[in-house]
């Protein structure tokens, strides 16, 4: 038991906007657990794991380590877990440190404004998902 | 024969040459560097993303879904990565020719997406059927990659494209460049294996890309292979397959970038020995011409003084 409390998963995150000249990988720790938000709902990963293909949606990347927890926005992509690695490929993968409020604001009001005005379905649909993303990067430049 | 003037003024700007090809060798050198790292530094991730996307297409019910199944060849695409300038030896033109000699070999429909000036400009004067792909910055990234990859996916699914071929320069030493033609579309499951290194079998040999060092085997991996698929298979493929093309095309990018630096480098260092070659040249030319004159200059006085006496 005090053997699987010990065990750590490998949590990798690939995003476009890596540095990559500071280290291969947007993010890379090893910690207790993760829990993201997947299309069909969150899923928490814990050490020993089976193998499992999940395809992202967008919401918040919990990382817990030690007693600390520690946030990311990420959306879309997809999550691998495999022998204790949870490797994440997302186009958009953000510490809160990394979220222009003012922007993500700003952009916030633009994509309601025209949820608003549009009567298009895809064209709401769009914005919706938009007004989401940047709800997800506030929620995380917040903790 | 020249004269001294035209000798000396033409000395003056193959010196002058010499010394921006010196400088040009220094940069490449740094950059080579540069590059080096930025190649040796995408390696896992690209590992990891060509190791997902061997564990999802070896699932049996991925053989029948559009990426992976392979279809009726109408029109291949061709990635052709080049650099933006010249000043680099054959690695553009090597690379132009490469997919030249396939297209030869294969007798494919080209559809040619340019990530380079200089391949757009080569098949632009050729009347290649191109498509406008934004000019890759000098240090590639990701985001990049992606914009391409995107493209790819979205004209393999209307249609458009049946094949999708990468055309990058692999890098072996800085004197030793390849370039290369590899398939990336239709995803075949057995190449995949070989790329990633599980169950390479006795007479089969690791698919060596030029992106990571060749994986370790482990045999603990390689027999827990039984993946569960969250969103089900098909939505796993069609998410996977965009970040596929984007880091094989990222890892090409930089593989290429790398290339360019050491294809300059060497062709700026041939560029100021033989600068040096013509100087040397046109000091002896010079100096021939000098002396002449001299001489001909004393025999002139000698003789008339001869005449006087």
């Amino acid at each position: 038991m005090a053997e699987a409390v010990d065990k750590k998963i490998e949590l990798r995150v690939i995003a476009p906007t890596m540095a990559t000249d500071k280290s291969p990988y947007k993010f890379s720790k090893a910690v207790d657990m993760v829990i993201m938000r997947c299309t069909t709902g969150d899923i928490g990963i814990l050490p020993g794991r089976m193998p499992v293909s999940m395809v992202l949606g967008t919401g918040v990347l919990r990382i817990f380590d030690e007693d600390a927890e520690n946030h990311m926005a990420l959306v879309g992509g997809i999550a691998h877990v495999s022998d204790d690695v949870v490797t994440i490929l997302s186009d958009v993968a953000q510490k809160p440190d990394e979220v222009n409020v003012e922007k993500v604001t700003a952009d916030l009001e633009e994509f309601r404004r025209l949820y608003d005005e549009t009567t298009d379905f895809n064209e709401k649909k769009k914005y919706s998902e938009e007004t989401h993303r940047c709800q997800v990067l506030l929620e995380v430049a917040k903790k | 024969m020249p004269s001294m003037k035209a000798i000396k003024r033409r000395r003056l700007t193959v010196k002058n040459i010499s010394q921006i090809t010196k400088a040009m060798n220094l940069v490449a050198t740094s950059k080579l560097q540069r590059a080096r790292n930025n190649k040796a530094a995408i390696g896992r991730p690209v590992q990891d993303t060509f190791d997902i996307v061997y564990k999802t297409v070896s699932d049996e019910s991925a053989l029948e879904q559009p990426f992976v199944k392979p279809r009726e060849v109408k029109n291949t695409a061709y990635v052709l990565i080049t650099s933006n300038r010249g000043l680099c030896g054959g690695y553009n033109s090597n690379a132009c020719k490469a997919l030249a000699a396939h297209v030869k070999e294969n007798g494919t429909n080209p559809v040619i997406l340019p990530l380079g000036n200089k391949g757009r400009d080569y098949y632009k004067r050729r009347n290649g059927n191109l498509v406008d792909v934004p000019s890759p910055s000098e240090t590639p990234s990701l985001a990049e990659a992606k914009q391409v990859a995107d493209k790819l996916v979205k004209m393999y699914e209307d249609g458009q494209i049946d094949e999708v071929y990468l055309v990058y320069t692999q890098f072996f030493t800085v004197l030793s460049l390849e370039p290369i033609v590899r398939k990336v579309l239709p995803i075949t499951p057995d190449y995949m294996r070989r790329v990633v290194g599980v169950d390479i079998e006795d007479g089969e040999s690791w698919e060596d890309l030029g992106f990571f060092a060749k994986p370790d085997s482990n045999p603990a991996s390689a027999l827990n292979r039984e993946i569960e698929f969250d969103s089900g298979m098909e939505n796993v493929l069609r998410s996977v397959i965009p970040w596929y093309l984007s880091m094989y095309i990222y890892a090409a990018m930089a593989s290429s970038a790398l290339c360019e630096q050491a294809a300059r480098m060497t062709s700026m260092d041939s560029a100021t020995k033989n600068a040096g070659d013509i100087i040397e040249k046109l000091t002896l030319q010079f100096n021939r011409q000098r002396q002449s004159i001299i001489t001909q200059e004393i025999t002139e006085i000698v003789s008339g003084a001869n005449a006087l006496q």
